[in-house]
């Protein structure tokens, strides 16, 4: 009986390593996908929906990498240190997300989009929706139980830098088909029938951010967080509220733009 | 050779978690931090006077995050059952401090308190781990006088080995005690003013 539950859990791995080997030969999806102009006039209607990952404002931590050096010790060592950095990081933060406590970003980039994507008016937008399961379950079921003719998933980010110097507010867009007109545009090559917010299926994707340095920085990241939230966190509410502003905008401005046109043949 | 344990440390761990991982994490009284035995009264000091356990009682406990369904993700997503009860079960650990006992009714105790849930959520760090984070207000009253109230952070940061329930959910937990541990100078300083009070008012009394 063990012995079968061995082989079993090592096909399993062997599986998974030949996934993984597997999904390293797959062309890379560029970052940014253009709306093609025949799809933009095909849409009917959009439902903007924003998936919310995040509760609070967290500071950047880089994943220690061992460069494959001691083998399975150096896996559990770097483990060590990660959590360990992020230990550091989170309670270092907790002055700034005190100070912000009352501070809905949600709610702000939910107002935001509805103002910027009016402008947009191809999209047809009709409101924005805010997303707390952000399982694939529930993302997938976003798309295909849509009413409208497309998704619009804007994904957003906030956090400092990991020595808390600037904020960065960060939005992932992606137009998903949800009607059977739309799927016409969607990608030849790459799309994924499983997920359907998978960035293969998108017919428009872009990434925009913004980033606010803090003046006259201070070097070390508690005396920075310490700076941000003065004033009842004033700094760190201004930085967030022209980030979400910003990328919001940014977002609508690239929707329309034309793709650039196929290369020349010679 | 180590390319190979990093394959097969990243193996199990898929292998394990996707065993793990069948039912999505769920937050609730049975899944909260596990009952107190009610600590034994401290034997005061010579000379000292004794210090009777302060009366708690714990009132009612709002959820006020914008989503009361969920709580983060590492790997699945922690959903929530009973929010209230779970709350509760970390506050009612206050036993375990021979300086507090809890009562059933807010006409028995000397402070009551009602607790509003402010943030709850795990997310996954970059690389291999995980932060969970509480934030809780209480209020402090003692029948109709207000004592005022607080905002008490708890946090807990490790490795996420697997992303299992037991793993997120314990992390919540260890970070519900954290807030409701902080909250315990706020409290006493509650009890001894409600008594400072009830002494002064009882020496007026006899005076009169």
């Amino acid at each position: 009986m063990r012995s079968r539950t061995l082989k079993s859990l090592m096909l399993a791995c062997a599986l998974g390593a030949g996934a993984m080997g597997l999904t390293a030969c797959v062309t890379p999806i560029p970052e940014h996908v253009p709306l093609s102009i025949a799809a933009r006039e095909a849409v009917t209607s959009t439902e903007v929906v924003a998936p919310v990952r995040q509760s609070e404002i967290y500071v950047y931590v880089a994943p220690v990498n061992t460069g494959g050096q001691g083998g399975m010790i150096g896996v559990l060592i770097a483990a060590g240190i990660d959590a360990a950095n992020t230990s550091a990081a989170e309670e270092d933060v907790k002055p700034a997300r005190d100070a912000i406590i009352d501070f809905n970003f949600d709610e702000m980039l939910r107002q935001d989009l509805t103002t910027s994507l009016a402008d947009v008016g191809f999209l047809k937008a009709s409101g924005v929706r805010v997303v707390r399961d952000v399982s694939a379950a529930n993302l997938n079921k976003a798309i295909s139980d849509s009413p409208q003719d497309a998704v619009l998933m804007t994904v957003a980010d906030y956090q400092f830098n990991s020595d808390a110097s600037a904020v960065t507010v960060t939005m992932y867009a992606s137009l998903y088909s949800s009607s059977p007109a739309m799927d016409a545009f969607k990608p030849a090559k790459g799309g994924d029938a499983k997920f359907l917010y998978a960035p293969g299926n998108a017919l428009y994707r872009n990434k925009f951010a913004y980033v606010v340095d803090m003046p006259g920085s201070r070097g070390k990241r508690v005396d920075n967080i310490a700076a941000w939230s003065a004033d009842g966190g004033a700094p760190l509410r201004k930085a967030l509220t022209e980030g979400s502003t910003e990328v919001t905008r940014q977002l609508a401005k690239d929707l329309p733009l034309d793709p650039p046109p196929p290369p020349v043949k010679k | 050779m180590s390319k190979r344990a990093l394959a097969l440390a990243v193996c199990l761990s898929l292998c394990a978690s996707g065993v793990a991982r069948a039912e999505p994490p769920k937050v609730s009284p049975e899944s909260g931090p596990k009952a107190a035995t009610p600590a034994k009264p401290a034997r005061p000091k010579k000379g000292a006077k004794a210090f009777p356990p302060c009366r708690l009682f714990i009132g009612e406990i709002k959820d006020l995050r914008t989503d009361p369904g969920t709580m983060g993700a590492v790997g699945s997503m922690v959903y929530v059952d009973d929010m209230d009860g779970w709350v509760r079960t970390g506050f009612q650990r206050l036993v375990a401090d021979n300086r507090f006992t809890l009562v059933e009714t807010a006409e028995e105790a000397e402070v009551a308190l009602k607790v509003d849930l402010i943030k709850s959520y795990i997310y996954a760090g970059n690389g291999m781990s995980k932060a969970a984070t509480v934030v809780v207000r209480v209020h402090y009253t003692a029948g109709d006088w207000a004592l005022g109230e607080n905002v008490y952070r708890g946090g807990k940061s490790s490795v996420n080995w697997v992303g299992t329930s037991s793993e997120s959910i314990g992390s919540l937990n260890i970070s519900l005690l954290e807030a409701v541990e902080a909250s315990k100078p706020d409290l006493l300083k509650g009890c001894l003013a409600v008594r400072a009070r009830a002494e002064g008012q009882g020496q007026s009394a006899s005076a009169d």
